[in-house]
């Protein structure tokens, strides 16, 4: 791993001569010129000291917004730049690149966000917003004469993959790594392949038996030399960072560790399972789970009236959302306080593809649908719906400021189910059921160790937490991390392969060079200061970033010994798993550690702008 | 090297988000990509979005960065306005002609000034605003379309000169023609994406007749930061509108039509719009009617919560007809469900048709070596449950829309899978067993 | 457009003219319409800012075009948007572009 430039000593003093920031104010269409004036901001930013050149364009990130950055570099010696625009998520590597193609060291950039930070914010006072967003800009450019070039660290990186989880998408994401050339460790705690599949019947859209589908899969996996598979052990911690991960998993009364470059979690779901008494659940002769009467189903011999457990079946209803979609307030709350307020994607399809089961093998058992709202949106899944309608089923739509009630079986009337019904225009109704199927939705598997172990991020509704929603579901802010299929959020069979396939594509980017490439916002030691006191191993959480170690000899790294002549330790950055957070330079007394790119004689002349302004 | 037929790794059909993210994918493992649409920038339909659900990120910021990763990329050669026509296999390797479509540019010489569009004095209805605004007859698609040429619409041009007159670069060439080259690539990905119902296609609905009913298309416009008026302005008058209602399902789940399936993101979209309409108009009464809400994929049940918590009015009801008054006001009749489900009239500003989506090719018509389309007009996934991104001919993938109806996230992941399984294939196909 | 490139313009015009025909029936009208009612638009503006019911009346067009001149106009920097008036907006002649 290389070290990172050169900071901290070369300061303003020394460059100023030659700095010249270039400022680029974007529109961002009318989301920060409907605002703040631009012009009158480009305009007094051109007369800022430093300042070489000052502009305002519709979108800075376009490609010709690109270009007049490119073009000011050229012709206009510019070698800071600032771009006041919306928030660095979004585009500080765009303008990074940018940087880099007009031959800048990228890390001469400053990124403004004037946008989520001001014209979002201050819609109503459009003077204050300007003078707010000048205050900014001032401060990026202060911060700008001080940057220093940087240098992207570099991991080695281990080629291999570990992928946890062995259904469908765990089996796919190893399938499509082993085909990309990359050797596979697949960890399953099971005794075999094939996640929930094994203990499903027949799976929409297609009508396939999913045990054939795992079969396949799994056939297919064992015949890839490259895919080492771990089977029935349970895997006790990972380690490591990007490039560089160990996975330790107990096998046969024995540890093994594996190491990796990339880890696939592909731990998929749980069924949710009712509470005592919710909507009937535990009088197993009258209420079943879906997936419980799904996988019977099958092996129910054809007839005129289905027989559940030595009952003739007359009337069967089928409740939707049970365990989705609940409100706070209607719903008692889950173990840890929430409701599960989201939609579980694939109950609705799943419980019409079993209704249309029963009313093909059974035409003499009537089907009640009683849900909120129909949700058969895939490829095929409409279908299921129709054909339910035209073979007979009765559908009700359960008003949704109140939950169905269910009425247990007394004297000769059956078990009913009781809720106002919107369709009969609010009417209130109780469908007898003879047999209720609970459409259950689905929660992520729990994966407490893995997630302590590695700190994933997980969401409000208790799945793992992508990068970013829209663009980047398979990755997780930690490097070298990517989700596959359910653990990320409810999905159907194609669904969760479709992830796995992108999983595997963004290790398979990931490993396709020997060395990975970090950000270098890491930690620096300026080890002369350092007293080995140890305080920021304290507060840095992140384990394996600091340590102490024995302080080098003299001569070796000419180190002069601490101020006491006392302290025998140092403390030692690992670059790789530092995620820059900075804790540790708060606590510094001796300022010994500074976070790279992010001075604090830099934020004092930030400040020092702001409150200029 | 006259004559040599450019040779790649995967040749990528359709620039929209689908296939930029499986070029960047592909590229990215240091494959060599040929990416072609037929449209003159890159960015499909999402650079056309006003924002995205859920996140309400806008959409030219979040798509301007792939679609700059893409025109900038060492392993991604792009062909924006040329069209693909026909693919055949050969040695067991593709064969595809593509059509270049004259731009009437000299694409190595514009460098984007707009000079020309200046000096053109004809307007046209502008498609980018989907009619609302104007363009020139020669003109730059848009604002941050990629690339950055001047495109000519001979149908348009009355050959005045002015814009050859204009251009500080001479790039103007009246006598370009369409032209079409070979290439070659070991595997294809097809990302052709979807078209929108037609706006007449149910005309009791009143659209592309009332000039109050916009299509979901033109709404986006209307929200877009950058869009035709800068602001919601109905297009009969330009007054600020106060009632707005969305029609669901205009075009999707309708066997009449021919498209008895569900199109997926009609919901979130006009959740979306609704919760934006609401944003810049905030005294306006937003009315929503619907049949199923369909927010099922991630964090979109609590977006639809949060458009209800707003103030938007879901109505469960039957649409049965739009009509105008002498005012241009649409006149919703409809069916309630709620309620004694009487017919009635609900008088509204501005109407929008939450129209379907069609597929965007036609296998078949285009000659996509062999590649066969399901009943309902997507291209085919044979392999669906475990391997959705493989179509009925080995070698090529999709991506995307192209395989039905999908959101943002959803056409990502599929781009994933499809990327994957092209590198998989060229593998196989370099060990000498595909 | 360089001095050199003058004729070959005007050699290409010529060639391009014989390749397609004459101008495509109704363009030449259309653009002359289009000229006269862009100069019906901007008087009408020159007496101050109007909203677009107001413009559709003092420059002879339906509301609808109205707005649609206005909207194009505005794009290619003729034409800015003004105070709002009601529910509707005003538009004036752009100071900075004559
Ligand atoms: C009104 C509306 C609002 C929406 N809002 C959202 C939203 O907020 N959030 C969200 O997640 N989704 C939204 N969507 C859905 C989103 O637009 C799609 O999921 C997404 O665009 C699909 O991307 P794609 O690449 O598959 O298709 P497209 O975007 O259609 O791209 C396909 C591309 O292929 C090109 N092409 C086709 N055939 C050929 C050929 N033969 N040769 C060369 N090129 C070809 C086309 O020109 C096009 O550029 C919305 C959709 C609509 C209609
Ligand atoms: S898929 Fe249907 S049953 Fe399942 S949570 Fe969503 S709406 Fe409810
Ligand atoms: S030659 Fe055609 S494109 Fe050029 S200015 Fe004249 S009308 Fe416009
Ligand atoms: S997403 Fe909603 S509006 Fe669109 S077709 Fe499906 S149910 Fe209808």
């Amino acid at each position: 791993m290389n070290g990172t430039g050169r900071p901290g000593d070369n300061q303003l003093g020394e460059s100023t001569g030659d700095v010249r920031v270039g400022v680029y104010v974007c529109h961002c269409g009318g989301n920060i010129s409907d605002v703040v004036d631009v012009k009158a901001l480009a305009g007094l930013m051109a007369e800022y000291p430093h300042v070489a050149v000052a502009k305002e364009y519709p979108f800075m990130c376009s490609d010709p917004g690109q270009e007049i950055i490119l073009e000011d570099i050229r012709a206009n010696r510019v070698n800071r730049v600032v771009v006041a625009s919306c928030s660095p998520t979004l585009h500080e590597t765009t303008f990074r690149r940018a940087l880099q193609r007009g031959g800048l060291n990228p890390y001469l950039y400053e990124h403004v966000n004037i946008r989520e930070q001001v014209s979002w914010v201050h819609k109503d006072d459009h003077a204050a917003a300007t003078r707010k967003a000048l205050a900014l800009v001032r401060a990026g450019v202060e911060k700008a004469t001080r940057l220093d070039p940087l240098e992207a660290l570099r991991v080695k990186a281990e080629r291999r993959v570990a992928v946890i989880g062995g259904g469908p998408a765990g089996m796919s994401a190893a399938l499509a790594l082993a085909g990309a050339g990359l050797p596979v460790d697949l960890f399953e705690k099971g005794p075999a392949l094939g996640g929930r599949l094994l203990e499903m019947g027949r799976v929409f859209p297609t009508g396939e038996e999913a045990t054939a589908l795992a079969r396949r899969l799994a056939e297919d996996v064992a015949a890839q030399g490259s895919i080492r598979v771990h089977l029935g052990g349970e895997i006790t911690r990972v380690d490591g960072y990007v490039g560089n991960f160990e996975v330790r998993v107990e096998e046969g009364g024995s540890q093994a560790r594996v190491k990796a470059g990339a880890l696939v979690l592909a731990t998929g779901f749980d069924h949710y399972l009712p509470g005592a008494g919710e909507f009937g659940s535990g009088d197993a002769a009258r209420v079943a789970t879906l997936p419980e009467f799904q996988k019977a189903l099958g092996s129910l011999p054809a007839g005129k009236v289905l027989r559940w457990r030595g009952r003739e079946i007359r009337h069967l209803a089928f409740l939707h959302c049970v365990g989705s979609r609940q409100a706070e307030g209607l719903n008692p709350p889950q173990a840890d306080g929430k409701v599960n307020d989201y939609c579980s994607r694939v109950c609705c399809t799943a419980a019409l593809h079993a209704a249309s089961q029963v009313l093909d093998r059974f035409p003499g058992t009537q089907v009640y649908d009683c849900h909120k709202d129909i949700r058969t949106y895939g490829r095929g899944h409409e279908a299921y719906y129709e054909d339910a309608a035209k073979k007979g089923a009765l559908f009700f739509r359960y008003a949704e400021d109140a939950l169905p009630e269910y009425l247990p079986a007394s004297g000769l009337l059956p078990a009913r189910l009781k809720f106002r019904d919107v369709l009969t225009w609010m009417e209130e109704v109780e469908v007898p059921a003879d047999l209720l199927v609970l459409a259950t939705g689905v929660v992520p598997r729990a994966i407490k160790g893995l997630v302590e172990s590695l700190k994933l991020p997980v969401g409000a509704d208790r799945f793992l937490q992508e990068a970013h929603p829209k663009l980047r579901p398979v990755e997780v802010a930690n490097n070298g991390i990517f989700l596959a299929g359910t653990c990320q959020a409810p999905m159907t069979l194609d669904e969760a392969c479709a992830a796995a396939g992108a999983a595997a594509a963004k290790a398979a980017q990931l490993l396709s060079q020997a060395e990975i490439s970090l950000d270098p916002f890491v930690v620096e030691l300026k080890a002369e200061r350092c007293t080995g006191c140890g305080k920021c191993l304290e507060e840095c959480s992140y384990s394996g970033a600091l340590k102490l170690v024995d302080r080098p000899l003299a001569g070796l790294g000419a180190t002069p010994p601490g101020p006491e002549g006392l302290s025998a330790a140092v403390i030692a950055v690992n670059e790789a798993l530092c995620k820059g957070c900075g804790a540790c330079v708060a606590v510094c007394e001796p300022r010994a550690l500074e976070l790279a790119g992010w001075h604090l004689d830099q934020f004092e002349a930030m400040a020092g702008a702001i409150a200029a302004s | 090297m006259a004559n040599a037929t450019l040779s790649y790794d995967v040749l990528v059909v359709g620039a929209g988000i689908a296939g930029l993210q499986a070029s960047l994918d592909l590229a990215d493992q240091g494959r060599k990509v040929l990416l072609v649409e037929k449209q003159p920038s890159i960015g499909g339909r999402m650079i056309n979005l006003s924002k995205v659900f859920p996140t309400l990120d806008c959409a030219s910021c979040i798509t301007t960065p792939r679609m700059a990763s893409v025109a900038h990329h060492p392993n991604i050669d792009t062909r924006t306005f040329a069209e693909l026509k026909g693919l055949r296999r050969e040695d067991g390797r593709f064969r595809a002609t593509l059509r270049q479509k004259a731009r009437f540019v000299d694409g190595a010489r514009c460098i984007g000034c707009r000079s020309c569009e200046e000096a053109c004095p004809v307007l046209v209805p502008d498609e980018y605003e989907h009619g609302l605004g104007a363009r020139k007859a020669i003109r730059i698609p848009f604002t941050n379309a990629i690339p950055q040429l001047a495109l000519l619409d001979m149908d348009h041009c009355t050959l005045c000169g002015l814009c050859a007159r204009a251009c500080p670069t001479d790039c103007i060439d009246f006598l370009q023609k369409d032209a079409d080259t070979e290439v070659e690539a070991g595997a294809v990905i097809l990302a052709t994406g979807h078209e929108l119902t037609r706006m007449d296609a149910k005309p009791h609905y009143g659209g592309a007749r009332l000039p109050n009913v916009l299509s979901p298309m033109q709404a986006e416009r209307l929200l877009a930061p950058h869009g035709a008026y800068g602001r919601v302005l109905r297009p009969s008058d330009g007054r600020i509108p106060d009632s707005i209602a969305y029609v669901q399902c205009a075009g999707s789940r309708d066997r009449s039509l021919g498209v008895p399936y569900c199109s997926r993101v009609c919901c979130m979209f006009a959740a979306k719009q609704a919760m934006l309409l609401s944003g810049s108009l905030p005294t306006a009464d937003i009315t929503i009617y619907y049949m199923d809400i369909r927010a099922f994929g991630k964090g979109y049940e609590q977006f639809v919560a949060n458009a209800r918590a707003m103030g938007i009015h879901f109505v469960k009801a039957k649409v049965a007809r739009v009509t105008e008054d002498a005012d241009h006001n649409p006149v919703v009749r409809l069916e309630r469900q709620e309620d004694r489900g009487l017919p009635e009239e609900v008088t509204h500003d501005l109407v929008v048709l939450s129209l379907g989506m069609l597929p965007g090719a036609d296998p078949v018509l285009e000659d996509f070596a062999g590649v066969r389309a399901a009943p309902d007009g997507f291209l085919e996934s044979p392999q669906a449950p475990l391997a959705p991104a493989r179509t009925s001919q080995p070698g090529v993938f999709a991506a995307g829309t192209a395989t039905g109806p999908k959101d943002i996230v959803d056409s990502i992941t599929e781009a994933g899978s499809a990327a994957m399984e092209a590198v998989g294939f060229l593998r196989r196909l370099g060990e000498g067993r595909p | 457009m360089t001095e050199k490139n003058f004729n070959a313009v005007r050699e290409q015009l010529k060639l391009a003219k014989e390749r397609r025909g004459p101008a495509p029936a109704g363009l030449v009208e259309e653009v002359k319409e289009q000229a006269r009612t862009q100069k019906a638009v901007l008087e009408a503006l020159d007496k101050g800012p109007l909203t677009v019911p107001e413009l559709a009346a003092a420059a002879g067009l339906s509301p609808r075009k109205a707005l649609w001149w206005v909207t194009a106009l505005r794009k290619y920097g003729r034409v800015a948007e003004g105070p709002k008036r009601g529910a509707y907006l005003s538009y004036a002649k752009n100071a900075e572009k004559p």
